[in-house]
């Protein structure tokens, strides 16, 4: 086949093109980090990539929903507690006034304490994070109860889904916890009912309330220990939440970015092809005929 | 006198080889010029005389200049300048295509999607928080931003289509007239003999870019002129160029006309996958509606799921039946897409809550509308937004690294057939060094045979006297 010079100079130009196509485009790799410039370089990774950096954004707003949760339940917990302290001082006092030894005008001085505790169960039954009230049910806006001990919340408990179907009561019906609107003991009546008794000098009446009382003890006691056990399950739901966020972001760099030392070595070898294909344009410039035959 | 015969075969001798250099010159001249065929001098004996019984020669005759051909290699070129022109046109399109929809592989739509469900969740964690609701009108703007932008792109991308080709059509008739006049030149300097190989060269390169820019036949008539069909019409008929035109149809985008005697001809339709023409058509006709169709079936269905979910929820300010974003036509959505004026303004407005009663703690809504995430609203209800379009990109990327591979293997192809070509007609310096070498002592021996014949003269003179 006969080779012209068209031809020749046509051909050093491609391998030229292409070798500083190839050289640049490593060049691009090293530089960013990335191999998944464009769709085009991984068209089967980048659909997988947008799956993944999805699931990162759920797994980073369900752990942030857990935080947020745990802070709302964490003051539940510790509110419930302290009902719980409360009713066990009422109980002291109904069962040291239940004596016949003590006088009128102890159990009248008495009253008066189980009439603050009433109101620090009430002041409890009012707890907020912000203004989000945690024994309204959905009712968060307002104190759900008012000054007298009425509860103006209502009964649907606010639930919050974290991740897949996992879901959590974050706020509690106050009617059913100091009420007993749902078959618990309904404390703030029986404190009322004590605090009267006390002040007539009821011994019968203030004996009568001591079963309420311990019943109520162990109410919020139960009730404690079932926030106390959704915070556990928010607390395994983390762990869990946070060993998959690993494998996220291993799996994004996994699609997404480039080999460090892949990338230097193509890097390296892209710029040996380009510098010898150069050397090779250069080196066949030498021959000339028309030297050669000296005309 | 037969004296004078040497002078005069000395003579012709002179006058061939000067020629033959003359065309060893042109050759050189124009080893460089696209598409130039390398010409060769026809040398032939000068006829016979009979002086008493001796039949002798009279000579030397440069009689033609003919140029190397190959019709066959020049076919291959033209079909594969063809392919090339339109891969090369294509993949530069959908390269600009995809850098600017993808945002690299951020996939700016897909992510501007999840981070608004993701807010719908936060949101259901807390449902009377400010800022919450803010964070959602935010991440519902920055989606309508992403939808609309990349509607921009794609129409920004048909129209640049369309313009290519209008331009196209211009460059189209330019290179009809030229190729008219050539033939109408070639015609009259070959009637009186001979070849006209320089016309013809830029004649055939004229055609040759032609056949970038779409299919091209061509067929040479006896005379000499070149009947060229463009995509299948009459485009040059011996000096007679028709004019393609581009028309404006209703929709904006043109359409390619040819008219031909009272008759139009539109020939948009058999341009093909072909040149640079057949690539802006594809781009304009084809891939940019596709694309186009799939952002705004996104959209849509996005603006019908969520507005259904949320009308169907309770602000904090107690309304209903509000629309997260405003209502969209199924063609265009992903262009009118945004943030209903109602929420735009009013984080309060936001229905997190799934009734009246439960306000202002309930957030069963919220998890309605974060559920929608996980949910099949897609592709007939078999995909949900994310996997939609995670197919979208990849299906595009598909599509560019298709393009991309077709461009290198056609650039290789036109390469090879190029030298295919050139290996039967173009300039080797090899080639015509010898032949200077050649015609010059060729040239220097006639010189020294009239030299000769001029003694002999002066022997033959100097006799007489």
């Amino acid at each position: 086949m006969r080779v012209t010079a068209a031809q020749v100079y046509r051909s050093q130009l491609l391998h030229l093109r292409r070798r500083r196509t190839e050289s640049a485009r490593a060049q691009e790799v090293a530089a960013s980090g990335v191999r998944l410039l464009a769709p085009s370089d991984d068209p089967v990774g980048a659909a997988r990539s947008v799956r993944v950096r999805a699931m990162r954004g759920d797994v980073e707003t369900a752990r942030d929903n857990i935080e947020s949760v745990g802070r709302e339940l964490g003051r539940s917990e510790t509110a419930l507690g302290s009902m719980g302290d409360v009713l066990s001082r009422a109980r002291e006092l109904a069962v040291a006034m239940s004596n016949p030894v003590a006088s009128a005008g102890d159990r009248g001085a008495v009253a008066q304490e189980v009439v603050q505790l009433r109101q620090s169960l009430i002041d409890l039954g009012n707890s907020r994070i912000g203004d989000r009230r945690l024994f309204g049910g959905s009712q968060t806006g307002t104190n759900p109860f008012d000054a007298s001990g009425t509860y103006t919340g209502d009964a649907s408990t606010v639930a919050v889904g974290l991740y897949a179907s996992a879901t959590v009561q974050v706020t509690l019906d106050g009617g059913a916890v100091l009420a007993g609107t749902s078959g618990g003991p309904n404390v703030l009546e029986s404190l009322d009912k004590l605090a009267t008794a006390l002040t007539a000098d009821d011994i019968d009446g203030v004996r009568g309330e001591l079963d309420t009382l311990d019943r109520g003890i162990d109410w919020l006691s139960q009730q404690r220990s079932l926030v106390g056990a959704r915070m556990k399950l928010l607390d395994n739901l983390d762990n869990h939440l946070g060993t998959l966020e690993v494998q996220l972001v291993d799996q994004q760099s996994e699609l997404e970015d480039a080999d460090v030392v892949e990338a230097y070595s193509e890097l390296v070898r892209t710029k040996t092809a380009f510098e010898s294909v150069l050397q090779v344009t250069a080196a066949a410039r030498g021959a000339d005929i028309f030297q050669l035959l000296g005309i | 006198m037969s004296l004078f015969a040497i002078l005069h075969s000395g003579a012709t001798a002179l006058t061939a080889q000067s020629r033959a250099l003359q065309t060893t010159a042109n050759n050189v001249a124009n080893a460089e010029t696209p598409g130039y065929r390398r010409q060769t001098t026809g040398l032939h004996t000068a006829g016979t005389l009979n002086r008493s019984g001796l039949l002798l020669g009279q000579g030397v005759r440069a009689s033609t200049v003919s140029a190397a051909y190959d019709s066959f290699a020049q076919e291959q070129v033209l079909a594969q300048l063809g392919e090339e022109g339109y891969a090369r046109a294509h993949a530069s399109g959908i390269r600009a295509l995809e850098v600017a929809l993808a945002e690299g592989t951020d996939g700016a739509i897909g992510q501007r999607l999840a981070e608004l469900f993701d807010s719908f969740s936060a949101l259901e964690a807390n449902p009377t928080t400010p800022g919450h609701r803010l964070e959602v009108i935010g991440r519902a703007q920055l989606l309508a931003g992403a939808f609309n932008r990349g509607a921009e792109i794609l129409d920004a991308r048909a129209a640049e289509a369309n313009t290519a080709i209008g331009d196209a059509a211009g460059r189209v008739n330019a290179l009809g007239r030229s190729v008219a006049a050539l033939n109408a030149e070639i015609v009259e300097l070959e009637a009186a003999g001979g070849e006209a190989n320089d016309l013809r060269v830029q004649r055939s390169n004229a055609v040759e870019e032609l056949s970038g820019l779409a299919s091209v036949n061509s067929s040479e008539q006896a005379d000499g002129s070149l009947t060229v069909l463009f995509a299948g019409h009459h485009l040059v008929e011996g000096h007679v160029a028709r004019t393609l035109t581009a028309v404006e149809d209703a929709a904006g985008d043109l359409q390619l006309r040819i008219s031909h005697g009272t008759s139009t001809f539109d020939i948009t339709p058999s341009v093909g996958n072909y040149g640079e023409i057949g690539a802006a058509l594809t781009m304009r006709d084809s891939v940019v509606p596709g694309l186009m169709a799939d952002l705004d079936s996104l959209a849509e269905t996005v603006a019908v799921e969520v507005n259904a979910v949320h009308s169907a929820g309770f602000g904090l300010d107690g309304s209903t039946g509000v629309n997260l974003f405003d209502p969209v036509a199924a063609s265009g959505a992903a262009a009118s897409f945004s943030v209903s004026a109602a929420v735009a303004t009013s984080p309060d407005a936001i229905a997190a809550s799934g009734s009246s009663a439960t306000l202002p703690g309930g957030n069963t809504n919220a998890a309605a509308l974060a559920a929608l995430a996980d949910t099949l609203t897609m592709a007939g209800g078999t995909r949900t937004f994310e996997s939609f379009y995670g197919q979208f990109v990849a299906e595009l990327g598909g599509a560019a690294s298709t393009a991309y591979a077709n461009e290198a293997r056609t650039g290789i192809q036109l390469d090879a057939a190029l030298d295919a070509r050139d290996a039967k007609t173009a300039v080797s310096l090899e080639e015509e060094a010898i032949d200077l070498v050649r015609f010059q002592e060729a040239y220097q021996a006639a010189a020294r045979v009239i030299s000769t014949a001029n003694e002999l003269f002066d022997d033959l003179l100097s006799i007489v006297r």
